[in-house]
């Protein structure tokens, strides 16, 4: 089991070393998450999964490594697509987790 | 322009319903939380793709609200005489376009857009004609035509208007002046006395500070050939050519009288409307009463027009009207000798423009009971010369001989 692991970390990091010589963008090959945040008020997020949770104060999202958290209040979805989606209200904590 | 709807979705798990949604490419916006369910906009044909979705999700969908053309047809289906008036009103602005309804023109300064206008009512091209009669090449090649200093135009039609944009020639300047090889002579418009002279072609007849008549010869293009007895053995002729500068009077007299009419406006102005089509204008002065006593009209005029390039033949307007009475007023001394100071500025503004040196103003104003009368001459130094051809002198045969036996 503990080979397997090292296995992978290996794969993983020599996937991350083609990546950077190539210099390509990482988010597409990785599966990173894009959050781009505009100030307090606007947060443009590509690269994820689904919602797990939303509520006016909380918003989960799944991402391929992560889960990222969005805390703040009267927060809202401008749009939903499988590419992207678009966050406003008062955001005030991101949690990676 | 396809339709779209809001809805609530509540039930046992809304987002995955979200996730499932934004997996099948059904686009949610506006997505809101309202505590116990989640409102949302999707189109109508993302909505038709739901049912799938909400079975699996076991979630319940709500329409809140429809909007969009479709439900707009629907609601008002029943209406026909509405949706004939929207068929007319559109097929009457399909007509409208076949027109042209404004004809506009780009660049003109020397030719005054009336001037372009009327040349193009003469080639008649006029507000409403069809736009498929206009021929812009042949339009252009009649516009250089027409006009020399015109080096350039183009004519372009635009929704319903007609652009001709007009690129003018610059005047040539004064020194570019074509002299020609005819033998002229350079004389004199004006009495005068010589200030400044530069000969470059012909023999000079006046030297400065000579005074000279209307009509004299400054510059003679015949030039003698001497021979050695000083006698003249032939004549050269050539066009005359030189700068020459006179110190010249011009009279200035103006007299104006002490009374005058003035207008006393009202306070109150009236303002009116009207609506204009094709020739006929209606008034919108209902509540108006025709009043005699003299007054000013201005008029505004706006052509309505959809879009940037899409005008039609409806005119707005406004006419305001200052009405007033004519007044009986006498100058004081000031103010006449005021107004005849600026007149003769005026003169002399004039004159400068010409290209005119003013030296000397010897200008008086008296202002008696009934005029003010200005006075006097303006001293001033002006290019002058006028051609005129130079007459031609029979040589003696005997003299030309003799020249021509001493040539070696």
């Amino acid at each position: 089991m503990g080979f397997k692991k090292q296995k992978k970390q290996k794969e993983k990091g020599r996937k991350e070393k083609i990546v950077e010589s190539l210099e390509l963008s990482k988010e597409l090959l990785l599966g990173d998450c894009v959050v781009t945040l505009t100030g307090k008020s606007e947060a443009y997020i590509e690269n994820y999964r689904g919602i797990i949770e939303y509520t006016s104060e909380r918003i989960k999202l799944q991402a391929k490594k992560c889960v990222i958290e969005f805390e703040g209040s009267g927060l809202k979805v401008g749009y939903y697509t499988n590419d992207g989606m678009k966050i406003t209200g008062q955001i005030s904590d991101i949690h990676y987790k | 322009m396809r339709g779209y709807v809001k809805i609530k979705v509540y039930g046992y798990s809304p987002e995955r319903f979200l996730n499932l949604c934004s997996s099948r490419q059904i686009l949610i916006w506006d997505l809101k939380n309202t505590g116990d369910a989640y409102e949302m906009y999707m189109s109508v044909k993302g909505f038709r793709e739901l049912q799938p979705v909400v079975r699996k999700t076991k979630t319940r969908v709500q329409i809140v609200k429809r909007r969009g053309f479709p439900f707009f047809m629907h609601k008002y289906r029943k209406r026909k005489i509405f949706f004939a008036g929207i068929f007319l009103c559109a097929v009457f602005i399909y007509v409208l376009s076949l027109f042209i309804w404004d004809i506009r023109f780009v660049g003109n300064s020397v030719r005054t857009t009336e001037v372009l206008m009327d040349f193009m009512e003469r080639n008649e091209l006029h507000h409403g004609m069809w736009k498929s009669d206009i021929d812009c090449d042949k339009v252009e090649a009649a516009l250089r035509n027409e006009f020399d200093d015109i080096i350039w135009a183009s004519v372009e039609i635009k929704g319903t208007r007609l652009i001709v944009y007009v690129q003018e020639s610059l005047k040539v300047e004064q020194g570019g002046e074509n002299i020609g090889e005819e033998p002229t002579d350079l004389c004199t418009e004006k009495d005068g006395t010589v200030e400044r002279m530069i000969t470059r072609a012909g023999t000079p007849v006046v030297s400065v500070g000579s005074p000279v008549s209307a009509g004299a010869v400054l510059v003679q293009g015949r030039m003698e050939i001497l021979g050695d007895d000083g006698s003249v053995v032939n004549y050269q002729y050539c066009a005359a050519d030189a700068d020459v500068y006179l110190r010249t009077a011009y009279n200035y007299q103006e007299q104006f009288s002490m009374t005058y009419t003035d207008k006393q406006y009202e306070k109150e102005k009236e303002q009116t409307y009207y609506i204009k089509t094709f020739s006929t204008r209606w008034d919108l002065d209902f509540f108006e009463k025709e009043r005699k006593t003299p007054h000013e009209e201005i008029v505004e005029e706006k052509q309505l027009h959809l879009w940037n390039n899409f005008y039609l033949p409806f005119y707005f307007g406004d006419v305001t009207k200052k009405y007033y009475k004519n007044v009986e007023k006498v100058y004081t001394e000031e103010e006449a000798e005021a107004l005849a100071q600026k007149k003769l500025k005026q003169f002399c503004d004039d004159l400068q423009k010409k290209g005119v040196q003013i030296v000397e103003n010897n200008v008086t104003i008296q202002v008696d009971e009934k005029n003010c009368t200005s006075s006097g001459t303006v001293v001033v130094i002006e290019k002058t010369g006028k051609r005129q051809p130079t007459e031609v002198l029979e040589v003696q045969q005997e003299e030309m001989d003799e020249y021509n036996g001493a040539q070696p």
